[in-house]
């Protein structure tokens, strides 16, 4: 029977707690974690394992115990995947079982267990591949994984908080805080983080006495002084879950919630000058037949329940241990008046003393003997043991509890990800911390000092070392007295693992409890001659599960190695990465989510267009209006009158996240001829010019047009996706390569907006503004660039056409942009003006076959391949990208050139994205020649116009080929690209 | 995560930087084929990318926006020098 202990337990007995599981409600105490709650209601079943639903109970007491695994909480608080050792129990809590149907106690799914011999290791690459994996596959998902993920998003928040410090130390445990308060004294900014809801680590769940009081009083007072310390930060709830380059340190704090939308968890960034590494060593289970009946959990977690939650796991309880620190729980649990059913020793060289303890307090000890079976199968109702190492007799205990321990497991995880692989202690039978990064160390338990005085002294030399190299060795007001305790002194000795003999019982010997793998899994992967230790664990699976290796890792080392003839560094371990303990990824996206993950910009006149029915969309990081739609009509509607309104009469378009980019100073135009293409030295004042911008391997960077408002002074205008990744390219050629160039450059894009009028009567528009600009046909011809004041604005115009209709491009400083634009509009209202977006800009510009870089270009695209093979011809300076252009690749006349497309039966539209096909289609694949890069309706043509590359194309005017688009063939014609006005005699007006 | 000394800023954590390839890359100055492929591929596409002490590019993007050359370990992580952009490779690493 589990049950709450009359007295003893760091809880408050004043105030129950009432929560449920699996419906069930029950009732715990402030201070109890969720397992220590269902122990303490005899609730021993809580979950199912991966495989064969086996019956799953606690194990360990806190990130130890792999079985656990739990859903929390109602939606849209659910909290998936939770392990109930971790979780602190609060009023009104929720917790499911996982991973098991009908319910926890009766599982259909414990069917597998007699599908066993079928799923074996690997069993995934063997055992359904007849008559196809594909057969299996569906079944065999719904049957893995183990919670159910939310299926609505997390309402809580969730915050990022980068900070700086000098000495970090993970783990407040008696070794951490020994050591914050040996350095507390130098003033160095000190932060502690405990993934605990309280300090003290192994003092609150072992019976010892430190400085002459109860380790947790101990604990609780030297928290107290600590944290009156402005250079000490305690992080309770916090875990160090990574260790990454440059000393930082990734540590996960959990904020308290309670059903209302609130601060879920905290992601904190912590780059410390030295990170001490105080994590504790992990106590491993012992591999016997039957080791995963519930009931079965380690020696450690059996008195911690006691000792720090008041819960008896049994009412008779036996040990069976390989090392001496068992004694020592099992007199601990016996002093709080459980009766233990006995003591199996394992270890090779028990002290007399504490075999003479056993004596004293009749405890029946069986030395050199180990468990062969356990018997009951929810709950563990007795155990069989053998004497003579598993030669001797069998004999039988009734218990209903079995705490065991197979040695210590140092917690070398953050050392370990941080590239130092962990070297192997032959004494102490496990991995320790190896040699350490400059920034790093290590200190108690996961140097091997299991006991406290040598973790407290071991910390004491810590705070030495980091003393002299962090604070210039003043010892002055620094405590470094080592704290008393009552603890034993008892020496370590450890046996190996005992295993059944081949052909025994191995396929009921756990390792790995969630996952199930067993001893005969290890055998089938050593068979099969899995002998890197990487292959064998994706093939058996081994510390794949929540557990990843805590609890089985060196276990399924040790089988592995007896099995292969090897010695368990000879082995080695699997690569350890972080998270050290699951964390929920809501913390690791922190506040990037919904419209803060990647925040859009907004137009100047962004209420203007939501009022005038702007339907707003994202185009390059910008939310822009596609179109308008005040009437409610349809999208391809209001697309095709925006279009038939620009070429019949005037539209105006806000263009504000077009790039712009000043070039000023002596070496200008002598810089941009590097940039560009084209010429630009050459370029007249008040004219300007289309140009392309290419990276040094010749592909296409950005297009744009630039024109030159004085000798010394050009601007730019870049795509609007482009503007900052142009202006970063300008910056990086002038610092790195050419800083002897006098040239600086002003990216302007958010500063200035733009608005383009566009259509014959644009110019009408234009010439009814107070003006000191020449826009006449003859003063300001296409391609022309100007400043001025327009309504006493400040303001430049470009005449360049995107559209092909006459168009002013007008930019002006952002806070000017409302008036402008409203001047615009009531200036044209006569004339038919009318708002137009991104959409009805990308027919018009499709019409006329005008490059769009981005949809029409990819990485690899060339200026040849889009019809510019002559852009740069005459110039004699060294263009980046220039040479690239002459390579043998570059000439091969079959490359993917841009044309227009039109659907044989003229009526089909072509649709982006659409794959030219090469030659027939055979078995199987077929080769394509090109795809469709750019597809609309045309209201102006009356038919659908597309753009697109395809090999060679320029030479094939005319060539009908083959499109696949949306799971049909059509056929399509090759023609030119330009499709409407191609003398341009509209635009050049 | 690095964290940089930015020559004009102080140390800053690695985000608000870019690296921008690798330092004392000699461009061919030479535009025709002079340069021959091999030698204008071998100038885009391999540089020694050595596992250890590299020679690189930094810029300090979210911040001053100014580009230094840094010496930094590939395989510690650990920066060891940093130095002015305009500055040339070290007598001792140089091959010609």
């Amino acid at each position: 029977m589990g049950r709450r202990l009359s007295a003893g337990g760091l809880i408050d007995r004043i105030a129950p707690l009432e929560f449920t599981f699996d419906g069930r409600t029950l009732s715990g105490f402030e201070g109890d974690t969720l397992a220590s709650a269902l122990l303490a209601n005899d609730v021993h079943l809580i979950g199912r394992s991966f495989k064969y639903h086996r019956p799953r109970g606690v194990t360990g007491l806190r990130e130890d115990d792999a079985t656990t695994v739990v859903d929390l909480g109602a939606a849209p608080f659910e909290e998936p995947n939770a392990h109930a050792t971790v979780t602190r129990l609060c009023a009104g809590l929720e917790a499911r079982s996982v991973h098991c149907w009908p319910s926890v106690g009766f599982d259909i799914g414990a069917l597998y267990g007699l599908a066993k011999p079928f799923l074996p290791a690997g069993f995934y690459y063997k055992t359904f591949m007849w008559p196809g994996w594909r057969w299996f596959e569906p079944w065999i998902r719904r049957s893995a994984g183990l919670g159910n993920a939310p299926e609505v998003p997390d309402p809580d928040r969730y915050e990022h908080v980068s900070s700086h410090c000098d000495v970090l130390i993970c783990g407040g445990g008696p070794a951490g805080l020994h050591l914050a308060e040996a350095l507390a004294g130098t003033g160095l900014r000190i932060v502690l983080a405990e993934q605990d809801t309280r300090l003290g680590g192994t003092l609150l769940t072992q019976k010892s006495a430190v400085g002459g009081k109860p380790g947790h009083e101990w604990a609780e007072a030297l928290a107290t002084r600590l944290q009156e310390r402005a250079n000490v930060v305690l992080m309770r709830n916090a875990t160090a879950f990574g260790v990454y380059e440059g000393n930082w340190v990734g540590v996960h704090e959990r904020c308290e919630t309670n059903g209302e939308p609130a601060l879920g968890g905290r992601l904190h960034h912590i780059v410390a000058r030295r990170i001490v590494l105080a994590t504790g060593a992990h106590e491993r289970p012992l591999i016997f037949p039957n080791n995963d009946r519930p009931g079965v959990m380690q020696a450690s977690a059996v008195a911690g329940y006691v000792h720090r939650y008041g819960v008896a796991p049994g009412e008779r309880i036996a040990f069976a241990t390989n090392n001496p620190t068992a004694f020592q729980a099992a007199f601990d649990v016996q002093d709080a008046g459980l009766e233990i059913a006995g003591l199996i020793d394992f270890g090779p060289d028990t002290e007399p003393a504490l075999i003479e303890d056993c004596g004293e307090r009749n405890i029946p000890l069986f030395r050199n003997s180990v468990v062969t079976d356990v018997i009951g199968r929810k709950r563990v109702s007795g155990i069989e043991l053998r004497t003579e190492a598993g030669r001797g007799d069998a004999r039988r205990l009734a218990c209903d509890c079995v705490a065991v321990s197979g040695g210590h497991s140092p917690v070398v995880h953050l050392a370990a990800q941080g590239a130092v692989a962990p070297v192997w202690d032959a004494a102490l039978r496990c991995f320790r911390p190896g040699e350490m990064a400059a920034g790093m160390r290590s200190a108690g338990a996961v140097n091997g000092h299991f006991d406290l005085a040598g973790a407290f002294a071991d910390a004491g030399r810590v705070a030495a070392s980091l003393r002299k190299e962090l604070a210039g060795a003043t010892d002055a007001g620094v405590t470094t007295e080592v704290p008393a305790t009552d603890q034993q002194g008892v020496m370590y000795g450890i046996g190996g693992p005992w295993m059944p003999e081949e052909g025994g019982p191995e396929g009921r010997c756990w390792v790995d409890l969630l996952h199930d793998v067993t001893v005969r899994d290890i055998r089938v992967a050593a068979q099969e001659n899995f002998t890197s230790v990487e292959h064998f664990k994706r093939y058996t699976t081994v510390g794949m599960a929540p557990d990843q290796g805590k609890t089985s890792g060196v276990n399924g080392l040790a089988v592995l190695a007896g099995l292969t003839g090897r010695a368990i560094p000879e082995v080695g371990t699997t690569r350890y990465r972080p998270p050290y303990t699951p964390m929920p990824l809501a913390a690791l996206a922190g506040p990037a989510r919904g419209p803060l993950y990647r925040p859009l910009r907004r137009l100047a006149l962004h209420d203007w267009h939501r009022a005038h029915g702007g339907a707003m969309e994202e185009y390059g990081g910008w939310l822009r209006p596609a179109c308008y739609r005040p009437g409610g009509q349809s999208e391809r509607d209001a697309i095709d009158a925006e279009v038939r309104n620009v070429r019949a009469n005037v539209g105006i378009l806000d263009y504000s996240p077009l790039g712009k980019i000043d070039v000023i100073g002596p070496d200008a135009a002598r810089f941009l001829d590097r940039i560009y293409m084209n010429d630009v030295s050459g370029l007249k004042i008040g004219r300007a010019r289309y140009g392309l911008v290419l990276n040094e391997d010749g592909s296409i960077r950005d297009d744009g047009v630039f024109g030159r408002l004085g000798e010394t002074h050009f601007m730019l205008t870049t795509t609007s996706g482009g503007a900052a990744a142009m202006a970063a390219w300008l910056e990086r050629w002038h610092a790195c390569d050419w800083p002897e160039m006098d040239v600086v450059f002003q990216p302007f894009t958010g500063h200035w907006g733009t608005i383009s009028i566009a259509g014959p009567n644009a110019r009408d528009v234009i010439q009814r503004l107070d003006s000191d600009i020449d826009s006449s046909a003859g003063g300001f011809a296409n391609m022309s660039v100007t400043t001025g004041r327009l309504e006493g604005i400040e303001a430049r115009v470009m005449r360049v056409s995107f559209s092909g209709e006459l168009t002013y491009e007008v930019s002006a400083p952002v806070a000017a942009m409302d008036v402008l634009w409203r001047r615009l509009v009531a200036a044209g209202a006569d004339l038919g003006i009318a708002p137009f977006g991104i959409e009805a800009l990308m027919v018009m510009r499709t019409e006329k076959g005008f490059l769009h870089v981005g949809a029409d270009t990819d990485s690899t695209t060339l200026p040849g391949d889009m019809g510019f093979a002559r852009l740069g011809a005459g110039k004699t300076v060294h263009f980046l990208g220039r040479r690239s252009l002459i390579s043998k690749k570059a000439r091969n006349p079959c490359r993917e050139q841009l044309v227009g497309l039109q659907a044989v039966d003229g009526t089909t539209m072509l649709h982006t994205g659409g794959m030219i096909l090469a030659g027939k289609r055979a078995k199987g694949a077929t080769r394509t020649q090109g795809r469709v890069t750019s597809g609309y309706y045309s209201p102006t043509l009356n038919r659908p116009v597309a753009l697109g590359v395809v090999e060679a194309g320029a030479e094939r005017h005319g060539e009908t080929v083959e499109i696949y688009q949306q799971g049909e063939t059509v056929g399509a014609r090759i023609g030119p690209v330009c499709g409407y006005d191609p003398e341009g005699a509209r635009m050049n007006v | 995560m690095l964290t940089i000394d930015c020559p004009w800023c102080g140390t800053r954590v690695e985000s608000e930087f870019e690296e921008g390839g690798e330092a004392h890359v000699v461009r061919p100055e030479d535009w025709t084929a002079a340069t021959s492929d091999v030698d204008w591929a071998d100038y885009l596409y391999r540089q020694p990318n050595r596992s250890g002490l590299r020679r690189e590019r930094w810029v300090h993007s979210a911040g001053c926006g100014e580009w230094f050359n840094v010496l930094r370990d590939t395989v510690s992580h650990d920066i060891l020098e940093i130095y002015a952009i305009t500055a040339e490779k070290p007598a001792s690493e140089r091959s010609d």
